[in-house]
């Protein structure tokens, strides 16, 4: 940037006085579209039929924005869209029209019900989403190295770069939380140098959960973040921001994109975040502080044909995650009777240790406005585990039996999958961490989809008692 | 930027999207997976729909990707407007029904593609519109086939898959003196090596599915004229029977054509050295390839083209089962029927594209049980060669 602002000139002060009544258009769009409910939003999103007339020729459906780049106008007003002055795109590694939609929405469903203002950055994977807001919360070293603190129920991909990438090959200083129920064990890991408290629930397989109030509680009590990772509960039932999180995480390929088409990641965050790390930046807007600085350069962007994948699927996310957590009901009430099952985890269950916190903070969201409901409503999500009878043998003879269920490590899908993590998701990170986390050889994870619970009962139903017969 | 008449195919095929592509500022233009568009107000709703004012209104009557499309594709035919279709046949079934009304009769090229023979042949006669069928490329056998009450001549040029060129301006003037319109189905040269409507056409259609495309994975064609009145009564006819083309598919076409050029001219090249190698093999009786100095129309393709294309074919020796055995053994060349894309096909219309024909019409149209088609791709000449070579081989 010059120090000369371009502003001087007639023509970027257009371009700045365009860019001011944006932001209020936007302001107000924003009060508008909070006032509405969560279905209202995930369809409409931020996209108004103004922008449609203004920018996309009255385009119902948001465009697709394929271009790499954003074309300006003249120098004035490149210099100060590259100087973060006036909105702009500019290139799709750094931003896209099109992501901005699904941005907004995401950053509407996860704060629905409060006042909190957050912003959004979406990316190419959840994982890249995890990888992208670790780097920049262990950033800025102090005198002493950083460190952070990790519940260790968590997706296996997730424990691989905490563990294997973070912690062995680099060294960083992570911390397991073992007891996640604990915050003794919680309380007991964080130290000055501690820079966020990181969780995933439910987790994935074992389905895990923690008060999250209390965690969040004890992150501000020492100046830092909590980042949870809610992929399998969606904004449709745990929005965790309104319980005092500061960062939530999605793996946005699942719930959010159900047809199975892509992979999409997000990272919407609280505007400010409470951190000890000293960048107002980092604090005041740390989505948009992804976006700009580690995203920006490290990648991991979304394609925005992906964006365009997710923000069709969202539309529908609250009927369909009612629905599935329903099925999903039914199909761990079925197991729980199952002689040929050791043990469901389903947090639905009441024989499930964890369903009472899970109870707390699992809500179907406008249960109270929808009519078939009236009122509040717990939900507990589509996926479930179960541990089959007779050891790794037998689950795995009840696993290959599966004939309409398909094989595969993937969730949060319109079809019913299953897997069984100890050799999948969860093979990678050992016997030994497998069993820290509780992931045994036993244990098949379920992801229950949009058929009917009957045809998905007899599933299960024909490959147990298969493998009892045998 | 809106090019100027005098730039080249190249520049046409990157710089003719007109104004959608500026409308968000985006480098290449966006997807508006949209069926449907917002109006301002009910008063513009209003004369939108009563054609007073440009905007879209329903994806099946327009769309800015669509647009985009259709204005690439018109500047590359040194058209003015462009309809763009869901396939080839839609272009096609689009501009006879858009076209002709009972009693109309219609001159059409022996061998052109096989099912828009069977359009004429069974379907438009069920309306009452009646065709004959001529070797267009013997221009008095135009002249003796045209009717009082002929309304359109449909010509094929190069033919498919005879390869035979019609002269194009001498038709356009035969056509215009009877009161005929002349339409050519230009996707066998593509508008890189060819623009029908400089030479007095009418009507041009594709399969955008061939060369235009060119990356066999997309169906989709296009209509285009230059006449606005043709225009006025071609669009209604693609907007009431609804043969529109989807704006994904008009994206992935849009991608496609700014390399037109490049590819043409590659498998051109590859083209030109194939058929030679084929006239020269002592197990192939006949080649037909523009580009050979002794096809019958080389003179007359030089004129017309600015290249001879990337259609070959050729008649072994050894009669149906020797072309069999050679469709059985090529190892790099794909058995499968279309054209125009970057890997080379290999076919036999006696039984594949031109099945539906008749005997008859396929001894008129000069299609041949030994008949071999290849459509040749961008691969390196040699490497097609070689293949063709062990596949000719002798058992």
């Amino acid at each position: 940037m010059s120090d000369t602002p371009p502003a001087a000139s007639p023509c970027g002060r257009h371009y700045l006085d365009q860019a001011c009544q944006t932001s209020e258009a936007r302001a107000e769009s924003l009060r508008r579209v909070r006032r509405l409910r969560f279905d209202t939003i995930a369809v409409h999103g931020l996209y108004t039929v103004q922008e449609a007339l203004d920018h996309n020729h009255g385009a119902i459906m948001e465009p697709t924005l394929f271009s790499s780049a954003q074309a300006y106008r003249d120098s004035d007003e490149m210099e100060l869209a590259l100087g973060y002055k006036i909105p702009t795109w500019c290139y799709t590694r750094i931003h896209n029209p099109t992501l901005g939609f699904l941005e907004d929405k995401l950053a509407l469903l996860e704060t629905y019900g409060s006042d909190i203002e957050a912003g959004c950055c979406v990316y190419s994977s959840g994982m890249a989403a995890i990888g992208n807001t670790v780097d920049a919360l262990m950033a800025l070293p102090g005198t002493k190295p950083p460190n952070f603190v990790s519940a260790c129920q968590l997706y296996g991909g997730t424990y691989q770069l905490f563990d294997a990438r973070l912690k062995h090959e680099r060294g960083v200083d992570v911390r397991m939380v073992v007891d996640t129920s604990s915050i003794d064990e919680w309380r007991r890991n964080i130290d000055q140098n501690t820079r966020f408290l990181y969780g995933e629930m439910p987790s994935n397989p074992g389905l895990a959960f923690f008060d999250v109030a209390a965690v969040a509680a004890l992150a501000h009590e020492h100046g830092i973040p909590l980042v949870l990772d809610t992929t399998i509960a969606s904004p449709a039932l745990l929005r965790p921001m309104l319980h005092g999180a500061d960062v939530v995480i999605h793996s946005a390929t699942k719930v959010m994109s159900c047809s199975g088409l892509g992979m999409a990641g997000a990272v919407v965050a609280r505007m400010p975040i409470v951190s000890n790390i000293p960048n107002d930046e980092l604090k005041a807007d740390f989505a948009l502080y992804l976006k700009r600085f580690p995203q920006r350069e490290q990648g991991g962007c979304l394609h925005p044909f992906q964006a365009t994948m997710t923000l069709t699927d969202l539309r529908t996310l609250r009927a369909r995650v009612d629905a599935w957590s329903q099925t999903a009901m039914t199909v761990a009430r079925f197991l729980e009777k199952h002689p040929a099952v050791l043990a469901v985890n389903y947090l639905g269950l009441e024989s499930y240790p964890l369903h009472e916190v899970a109870k707390k903070y699992l809500w179907l969201v406008d249960a109270e406005h929808d009519e078939r409901y009236g009122k509040p409503v717990n939900r507990y999500s589509h996926m479930m585990s179960f541990r089959v009878k007779g050891g790794p043998a037998a689950t795995r003879k009840a696993f290959d039996r599966l004939e309409l269920i398909w094989r595969a490590t993937d969730l949060g899908r319109v079809k019913t999958v299953a897997t069984i993590p100890a050799i999948s998701t969860h093979l990678l990170q050992g016997e030994e961490a497998r069993k820290k986390a509780d992931v045994p050889a036993d244990l098949i994870r379920l992801s229950v989809g949009a058929e009917h619970p009957d045809d998905i009962i007899a599933d299960l139903d024909q490959a147990m008692s298969e493998a009892e017969r045998s | 930027m809106t090019p100027s008449d005098s730039v080249g195919p190249n520049t046409r095929a990157v710089h003719s999207e007109g104004d959608a592509k500026y409308k968000n500022l985006a480098v290449s233009c966006p997807i508006y997976q949209t069926s449907a568009f917002a109006f301002e107000s009910a008063e513009v709703g209003a004369r939108l729909f009563r054609g007073e004012e440009a905007g879209f209104i329903y994806t099946r009557i327009g769309n800015p990707t669509t647009d985009a499309l259709q204005n690439t594709v018109a500047a590359l035919e040194h058209g003015t407007y462009g309809l763009a279709t869901t396939s080839g046949m839609a272009a096609t079934s689009t501009l006879l029904l858009g076209l002709l009304k009972a009693g109309d009769h219609v001159v059409c090229s022996h061998a052109v593609y096989g099912p828009s023979r069977v359009l004429l042949e069974r379907e438009m006669v069920r309306f009452g519109i009646r065709s004959t069928f001529v070797e267009t490329s013997d221009t008095d056998a135009v002249r003796e086939a045209l009717q009082s009450d002929t309304r359109l001549l449909f010509i094929e040029t190069p033919a498919n898959p005879t390869l035979t060129v019609t002269d194009l301006a001498a038709c356009a003037e035969l056509a215009h003196s009877r009161g005929a319109l002349m339409a050519v189905d230009n996707t066998f040269a593509s508008p890189y090596l060819q623009t029908p409507l400089d030479l007095g056409a009418d009507v041009v259609v594709h399969s955008m599915t061939k060369f235009i495309n060119g990356h066999s994975d997309v169906v989709a064609g296009m209509i285009v004229v230059r006449d606005p009145a043709l225009h006025k009564q071609l669009r209604p006819a693609l907007v009431t029977f609804g043969a529109t083309i989807d704006p994904h598919q008009a994206w992935l076409v849009l991608r496609g054509v700014k390399t037109l050029g490049l590819r043409v001219a590659q498998a051109q090249a590859s083209a030109q050295k194939v058929a030679e190698f084929l006239r020269g093999h002592k197990s192939v009786a006949w080649v037909s390839y523009p580009g050979l100095p002794d096809h019958p129309h080389h003179e007359r393709a030089k004129r017309q083209m600015r290249g001879f294309g990337a259609m070959v074919c050729f008649g072994p020796g050894g009669g149906f089962p020797a072309a069999q055995r050679i469709l059985n053994r090529v190892r790099l060349c794909t058995l499968g029927v279309s054209l125009g894309g970057v890997e080379t096909l290999i076919q036999h219309p006696a039984t594949m594209t031109h099945a539906g024909l008749s005997d008859e019409a396929k001894a008129e149209a000069g299609i041949g049980a030994d008949l071999v088609r290849l459509a040749v791709g961008i691969e390196d000449a040699e490497d097609l060669i070689a293949d063709l070579e062990q596949a000719l081989a002798e058992a």
